[in-house]
């Protein structure tokens, strides 16, 4: 989609298994390999994505020049944004590498029958180097004077022992099955970045780190985190018409402090195969009913793996950019937050240099749970005419690990993780299809999915509260993580009089959105915001029809959500003057005293109404049915295809993406991703052929 | 035998395995230290140096140093600048006053953020100090009075800019800090408790430190001198000026004439001397941010604050044309043919270079075009240098810039850094203050000298401002204050006019409009002439009892559940 963006992938794998002993020794190795290269979207100097800047660069700046060099804005009025295209160019030779090696030997021994004792040694090496290159180039009256390379690589092993034993016991009826074992996982990263600058040419060949004369900055850093696991499961069978499992698990983590290393996360389930009963025999219409219980705790320890600790760090020279949690990734670049400094006054050379904290302590740290019961049951009805399933799941999760923002008196570097909130999820999934009688030639099938869940925060501790949408007076408790937070709007001001009687509000005037002052304080601020809608959606669905005649067959897929609303991100731009940006045909139908009707505020050249806020104002259907994939296919007589020495011969043609349909109040292209630097989904249309040996 | 040993290898595996679990568990962080790890001299003596790199820890959307954003850019002194209203519209609203919002996204939460985060690495520091014994460092009662001179140094700034914050020592747990309202003290407790660590700086450091970037006992004097000038003008709710306190005043005469005799300090020869980097640490500068470059970091511990203030057409700079100085301050720098200012009638019209005189300050100050721009005459400012003149107009800053050919000076992206130190308390602005506290004392006579001393270096600094010609490009004409008509009302108005031509467009001018409890009625003034200059004001209005201070971050207060009170108005 996007020109110099690329990517290649290479794998492979072998397996090799040997026994013997008459089979009660089994020895096996397996090994593969993955190498992938991939070029991405590039960033203009001030890190805006060539998929933005396609939508927000004025359309006057031109791509050329007049003499054939890249074109950029000259001249007062224009953002100091650079040409992206210019910027596609000049990072084509970044690359990303991720090299993955993945392998896995076991040795299985039954030393009675139906006793397996198994030992495994897996491990996963995954190698990424990063290669950018930042050229110095010239457009317009922008440009970068200083060219730079960095290399940035990291390395993960991951090693994987694990022992069990397994007994299978058959009693007639009566089957079980017994397994036990230890598991330890050791995980490793460690990681580099050198960065140098000065390169007196600028060729793919010349961007070696040696090559460089100017300025060179290397960081590393190394962590890693420990797995210990014990676990038991037995699986229970009677006569094929009960199955029940029960399995207990015990994990522990090196990211949690001793104390609270290991959790203990228990599950069960059970199958029940009521058409295999007796009184079930005679009920010619059930072809096929199976009811699935289940109930478990499963655990998350996906935080840092140093998150218990009080950590110092030694940040010499650094920048915030090198580091998560900053302000703004273009700012942060300017952001000193080391720790060296020139007590000297010598204004050059080493720096004395100390360190600073980066993360609160949290010894009680804890897995976080989720109690889970999921009722289903699959049924199928006149000979597999109408097959479906329904499964209904209720959740809740408690002790959320998040890493709550906190009152900057309590200073730097003092975010921890803590375990917080507890969350409940409901939800269903429901499908069915209908696999037509042949007649004839002819045949089809129909299979339709339709789902929907809800979530709801029940339990927030005062600790956490600000890591989720609120304020002073409105929490989330009782709301939805997707809920949507901000200001109601009331259309727009229409005159100096419903300004002068409205609420104060900083911004106001004939023309601009007027806010709704929610709690009746005269004021329209922080304490207005409410809770106004949801994103998740009512429903989501999707629906599949095949049909074959003769040698065709015919398939389409298509899938969407229903009543759903969501931020329009692209009425910003559509509806508002964005300072020296580019503007959408909104504004043509802007609010004037002419135009009163008109729900697009008045032009303005700066957002002093800060109507850019989250609010309603925003909040559209973001509802969509698209059509994925369509497909025809003829398959070539099979005489012929025999003949020279093939098994299946299909010709096909297909389309992907073909159409979507969206709400008209949704100003953007796609619903589904919202965000205006998400990479277009293409619309494709493909014609080929499967061979079969 | 293949069985066997097999069997033998699972059998200790298992064991292995579960033997060990206890240390398999104790992942020890890599590179990093715990806080048991810095409980000791030398872990004491680093903090204290990142104490110091914090104050220093600054953000172009969150300044710490330069207040060209809070002080010039809201006083009378000089406009955003940039690319239009919309670019960094946030210090738009600030120059707008009635713009500002509790919950802007950038700049003053940012700006209290890390200034706490300042304070944290003070407070760290006194931690690990206050666990020392004088045996085991010797150095802890010095190293402890830098410490809290920095610590005081943070509280001190963000009081003078939000007025109501909280105080965080170093014996406060986090669960304490997060339970510290931000009106725990009347406004001039909170001075009080402020004044009480420069205080123990006074008292504890040394005349001189080898380390010419720490600070010394009368960095420490100079800074309780202008905190104490600070305190006299009492203020109430409303940010009216109630009071004048004689022993305040007399309290910054006193410090004041401690740092003059010191012998240690004078004014640079020159005035540019304070604004160009290969002067740093001179004479005049009492206590400096220090910055570096070439030293070990990825491209020098640059500061970056004024990064976009450069002239954006200027080939050698390219970016961002921030920060232009109004025609308001222009026409101060007019003198009469007495060479002194033209209190009353200045800005009737703007400033003629071929008929007015001037102060020499105003080509220290300002850029104009066909000026020597920053002392080098081969490149002379021009119009085209400036960004968005229709906006505006053609002046640009200059004391907070550098050559492109300076050591000093780094081009990053779009950006510029530079390795120049930013100065917190020079000389003289030392003089100045104890001018200040002599009129308000009812002592004019005593401040006159005070004053004329810096009119006689302003004089006497113009060498540097020849064009390639050998001509200078103004008509200078600065005279010093006799002592006819020297009454207190005139020295008054001659201090707040020598303040405002010597600090001109490096930030204290908004502060001392509040101080001195005049900022609505000069800044209103202000506004209705210059917005017919320059129609992007024409809707600003400074509100008198809300507009002295920036609003408290809004998040904070959510973050602490309606804790602290925002200031009145927002």
């Amino acid at each position: 989609m996007l020109r110099y963006t690329d990517y290649d992938k290479i794998s492979g794998r072998i397996n090799a298994n040997t026994s013997a002993f008459n089979n009660r020794l089994k020895i096996g190795a397996n090994v593969q390999m993955t190498t992938s290269n991939e070029t991405l979207q590039a960033t203009d100097i001030g890190g805006g994505q060539t998929t933005g800047l396609a939508i927000t660069l004025a359309p006057t700046i031109p791509v050329y020049a007049k003499d054939g060099t890249w074109g950029g804005a000259i001249g007062s009025g224009y953002s100091d944004r650079n040409n992206p295209l210019h910027m596609q160019n000049i990072n084509r030779w970044d690359n990303n590498n991720r090299l993955t090696l993945f392998g896995n030997v076991f040795v299985e021994v039954e030393p009675i029958k139906n006793l397996f004792l198994k030992t495994s040694l897996g491990a996963d090496n995954a190698h990424y180097y990063s290669k950018n290159i930042e050229q110095a180039f010239e457009e317009g009256s922008f440009g970068r004077t200083n060219n730079s390379l960095t290399i940035d690589q990291n390395r993960y092993l991951s090693l994987t022992w694990s022992n069990t034993i397994r007994y299978n016991l058959d009693l007639g009826d009566h089957k079980l099955k017994f397994l036990g074992g230890i598991e330890a996982i050791k995980n490793d990263l460690t990681s580099e970045t050198a960065k140098k600058e000065g390169f007196a040419e600028q060729t793919e060949d010349y961007f070696v780190l040696n090559a460089g004369t100017g300025n060179s900055n290397i960081i590393g850093n190394a962590s890693g985190s420990r797995l210990l696991s014990q676990f038991a499961r037995v699986d229970y069978g009677f006569s094929d018409r009960y199955l029940a499992a029960i399995t207990i698990r015990r994990d522990g983590s090196s990211r949690f402090g001793t104390e609270n290393a290991y959790g203990i996360f228990p599950a069960a389930s059970l199958g029940w195969r009521i058409d295999k009963e007796n009184f079930m025999r005679n009920v010619k219409g059930i072809s096929n009913l199976k009811l699935r219980a289940g109930v478990g705790r499963v655990g998350n320890q996906e935080i840092g793996d140093l998150a218990r600790y009080g950590l110092y760090d030694t940040r010499y020279g650094a920048r915030q950019s090198q580091y998560a949690n900053g302000h703004n990734g273009f700012f942060d670049q300017y952001y000193n937050i080391g720790t060296a400094y020139d007590l000297n006054g010598a204004n050059t050379g080493n720096l004395p240099s100390g360190f600073v904290s980066i993360q609160g302590a949290n010894p009680n740290l804890k897995w976080e749970t989720t109690d889970e019961l999921n009722v289903g049951l699959d049924f199928g009805f006149l000979n597999g005419l109408f097959q479906g399933s329904f499964d209904y799941f209720t959740r809740k999760t408690s002790d959320i690990l998040i890493t709550p923002p906190i009152a900057s008196a309590v200073g730097e570097g003092q975010l921890k993780v803590v375990n917080g909130a507890t969350k409940s999820n409901k939800g269903f999934e429901f499908s069915l299809g209908y696999f037509a009688k042949p007649m004839g030639d002819f045949t089809y099938n129909v299979m339709t999915g339709v789902s929907r869940f809800r979530d709801k925060i029940t339990v927030l501790p005062e600790e956490v509260r600000a890591a989720y949408p609120g304020n002073v007076t409105n929490t989330i408790i009782g709301h939805s993580q997707f809920d949507l937070f901000g200001y109601k709007t009331a259309g727009l001001f229409q005159s100096q009089q419903e300004v002068d009687a409205s609420a104060t509000q900083v911004g106001a005037g004939p023309g601009r959105i007027r806010y709704v002052d929610t709690n009746n304080d005269g004021v329209i601020n922080d304490l207005d915001r409410v809770f106004f809608g949801t994103t998740l959606p009512a429903f989501e669905y999707n629906v599949k029809i095949e049909a074959f005649y003769k040698n065709w067959d015919f398939s389409v897929f298509g899938s969407g959500v229903s009543g759903r609303s969501g931020m329009d991100n692209y009425a910003f731009y559509n509806n508002f003057i964005r300072g020296r940006e580019n503007v959408g045909p909104g504004v043509f139908d802007s609010w004037s005293p002419q135009n009163t009707g008109s729900s697009v505020p008045k032009l303005s050249l700066s957002d002093v109404n800060n109507e850019t806020r989250p609010s309603d104002y925003f909040n559209v259907s973001t509802s969509y049915f698209k059509m994925r994939n369509m497909q025809l296919g003829y398959a070539l007589g099979s005489d012929f295809v025999e003949k020279i020495g093939l098994q299946r011969v299909r010709l096909y043609l297909m389309a992907e993406n073909l159409f979507l349909i969206k709400s008209k109040s949704f100003s953007g292209p796609d619903p589904e991703r919202v965000d205006i630097n998400a990479i277009p989904i293409p619309r494709t249309f493909t014609a080929g052929v499967n061979i079969s040996f | 035998m293949n069985k066997k040993l097999i069997y033998s290898l699972m059998l200790t595996g298992g064991l292995l395995a579960f033997s060990s679990c206890k240390d398999y568990f104790e992942y020890q962080p890599k590179g990093l230290l715990s806080s048991d790890n810095i409980q000791s001299a030398s872990g004491a003596e680093s903090l204290v140096t990142a104490a110091y790199a914090g104050i220093g820890n600054d953000e172009m959307i969150g300044p710490m140093t330069s207040m060209w954003v809070y002080g010039s850019v809201r006083s009378d002194d000089a406009f955003k600048g940039g690319g239009g209203v919309t670019d960094v519209a946030e210090v738009d609203f600030y120059e707008h006053y009635n713009l500002t919002r509790a919950d802007l996204g950038i700049m003053h939460p940012y700006t209290w953020e890390n200034f706490y985060k300042a304070i944290s690495r003070s407070n760290a520091a006194l931690k690990s100090l206050n666990n020392l014994t004088e045996a085991a460092f010797p150095m802890k009662k010095e190293r402890t009075a830098e410490v809290r001179f920095l610590r005081a140094h943070s509280h001190f700034m963000l009081k003078m800019l939000f007025k109501k914050i909280p105080f965080i020592t170093e014996d406060l747990t986090a669960d304490q800090i997060l339970n510290t309202p931000n009106d725990q003290y009347t406004n001039d407790q909170l001075w009080d408790k402020i004044g009480e660590d420069f205080q123990y700086a006074v008292d504890n450091l040394p005349e001189r430190q080898e380390q010419i970037g720490r600070a010394n006992k009368y960095a420490a004097a100079a800074y309780l001198a202008k905190l104490r000038l600070y305190q006299a003008y009492q203020q109430n709710d409303q940010h009216q000026v109630t009071n004048i306190n004689k022993d305040k005043l007399q309290q910054v005469v006193n410090l004041t004439q401690q740092v003059i005799n010191s012998g240690q300090y004078s004014l640079q020869p020159d005035f540019a001397e304070n604004f160009i980097a290969e002067n740093e640490n001179g004479p005049e500068s009492i206590f400096a941010i220090q910055y570096s470059i070439n030293d070990g970091t990825a491209a020098g511990r640059l500061s970056y604050v004024t990064g976009l203030n450069y002239p954006h057409g200027a080939p050698q700079y390219g970016c961002c044309g921030f920060h232009q100085p109004s025609q308001t301050l222009v026409n101060a720098f007019k003198t009469g043919v007495d060479g002194l200012p033209k209190f009353d009638n200045y800005n009737n019209d703007n400033l003629d270079l071929t008929s007015d005189s001037v102060d020499p300050r105003i080509d220290h100050t300002v850029g104009m075009d066909g000026h020597p721009y920053k002392y080098d005459n081969t490149k002379p400012m021009s119009n085209s240098w400036i960004r968005d003149p229709g906006v505006y107009g053609f002046f640009h800053t200059m004391k907070e810039q550098q050559l492109a050919s300076s050591a000093s000076y780094h081009k990053e992206g779009p950006f510029i850094g530079s390795s120049k130190n930013i100065d917190i308390i020079r000389y003289d602005d030392v003089l100045l203050m104890q001018a200040e506290a002599y009129i308000e004392l009812g002592q004019p006579e005593m401040a006159r000298p005070l004053i004329n001393q810096i009119r006689l270096r302003a004089a006497n600094s113009t060498s540097r401002l020849k064009k390639s010609d050998g001509t200078f490009a103004s008509i200078y004409n600065i005279e010093q204050y006799t002592s006819t008509g020297w009454t207190q009302a005139f020295a008054r108005q001659a201090l707040r006019w020598e303040r405002r031509l010597e600090f001109a467009t490096e930030s204290p001018r908004f502060f001392d409009l509040v101080r001195w409890g005049i900022a609505a009625e000069v800044l209103n003034k202000y506004l209705d002439i210059e917005k017919i200059r320059r129609p992007f004001l024409s809707t600003a209005k400074f509100t008198a009892g809300r507009d002295e201070y920036l609003p408290i971050p809004q998040r904070e207060i959510t973050f602490t559940k309606g804790l602290y009170k925002q200031n009145p108005g927002f």
